[in-house]
């Protein structure tokens, strides 16, 4: 509970400083003894996946911090918790994962990180109860090919062509009491 | 008594030429070919999971995918994104193209920690589909799966599960996942002409390279 409020507050003083300009910034920056920064240093981040659905992790990854930066991310807003962004398979990209709580609510939730160099970077993370359910209807059968074999159904009926022969032979042989 | 066992040795002969012939002509006209099933040698256990576990390596940030290739049956196929129907099942590609394959765009990206889901048709209205073969995979293959980025995410199978449509396990296949893995799904498990396919055959794959 803490931990959101000092969130909110600290989103509110960074829209406030975004609207009061660098000067303003600057001050406020101090008061709240962070490194200074201009408004221009509102980046985007990248979240993934788009929807989350409640206990899902999340990736999200900024390029905010420059070349071999690093990052703190707050997902708490999302029961997420703080959670750190390095340098992944590009080195001017940082990234990190933290886990949505399974019993949020949907709704669209703010994701955001500061860079050690300052800048703050953040993104819109929607939360969801609905995922893909049920069966995926991939197929209507015109793979499935009902095949006939004229060669089998030709040496079948003239196997039992013969048996029919043959048998008409033994029958009549034990009726007419010939013995071999 | 010779000649009596002569006569019952013919008839014996008689019928086995008799049952034969009815098995030929029965099995020769009409027999239905479809898509191949997974053996349940290749089925989901506790050791699957556990073996995998330990192969797990460091996830890829999020990138949209753009291809899957699949080398031991052959695929390599585009990737379209796709959404949710009004009932909550997954979209499937359009049914046009036989090559295309999709993946759930509002999920997890292939390569980043979660579940990332593919699916494609197994067959179309004319013939086999890009994911025809599916139900051919076993344990160990390997699927690539190309990204935006330019990286590509490399998973191994660990289990390929047929699943009736009435009891289609929603958690097991789309629910969360601590690591890396990735659902490829297509049609199977039997065919009805009234009906259509019974299920889905359902790929189980983690992640277990990157470049």
């Amino acid at each position: 509970m803490r931990r959101r409020t000092a969130h909110v507050l600290t989103a509110t003083a960074l829209t406030a400083v975004a609207f009061a300009g660098p000067v303003a910034g600057a001050v406020a920056a101090a008061e709240l003894g962070m490194p200074g920064f201009a408004p221009g240093d509102f980046a985007p981040l990248e979240v993934w996946p788009k929807s989350a659905s409640p206990g899902v992790t999340v990736t999200v990854n900024t390029s905010a911090c420059g070349p071999s930066g690093h990052a703190e991310g707050d997902a708490t807003t999302v029961g997420g918790g703080r959670f750190k962004l390095l340098p992944g398979t590009r080195k001017e990209v940082v990234t990190g994962q933290f886990q949505v709580a399974r019993d949020l609510r949907p709704g669209t939730y703010d994701i955001g990180a500061t860079c050690a160099n300052g800048k703050f970077a953040s993104g819109d993370l929607v939360v969801t109860d609905r995922g893909p359910q049920g069966h995926v209807r991939t197929g209507v059968g015109g793979g499935t090919t009902t095949t006939t074999d004229p060669a089998k159904i030709t040496a079948g009926a003239a196997l039992l062509a013969a048996v029919a022969v043959g048998g008409t032979w033994l029958l009549r042989r034990r009726a007419s009491g010939t013995r071999s | 008594m010779v000649g009596t066992s002569g006569v019952a040795g013919r008839g014996g002969l008689l019928a086995l030429a008799a049952c034969v012939g009815i098995w030929l002509v029965g099995s020769g006209s009409g027999e239905r070919v479809g898509p191949p099933l997974p053996s349940p040698a290749e089925a989901l256990s506790a050791l699957s999971g556990q073996a995998s576990y330990a192969g797990s390596i460091a996830p890829l940030p999020g990138s949209p995918p753009t291809r899957i290739r699949i080398p031991s049956i052959r695929v390599d196929a585009p990737l379209t994104g796709l959404g949710l129907q009004a009932d909550g099942s997954l979209e499937v590609p359009p049914p046009g193209r036989r090559d295309l394959a999709g993946w759930y765009r509002d999920g997890t990206t292939p390569g980043a920690i979660g579940t990332a889901v593919i699916a494609g048709h197994v067959d179309h209205a004319t013939g086999p589909a890009v994911f025809y073969h599916l139900g051919a995979l076993r344990r160990g293959a390997t699927i690539e799966v190309a990204r935006a980025d330019g990286r590509t995410a490399v998973f191994t199978v660990h289990a390929v599960e047929v699943y009736d449509a009435k009891a289609f396990p929603d958690s097991r296949v789309y629910g969360p996942s601590p690591r890396a893995e990735l659902r490829v799904i297509t049609c199977g498990g039997g065919f009805s002409p009234r009906t259509g396919y019974e299920g889905n055959v359902v790929v189980f794959a983690h992640l277990t390279g990157t470049y």
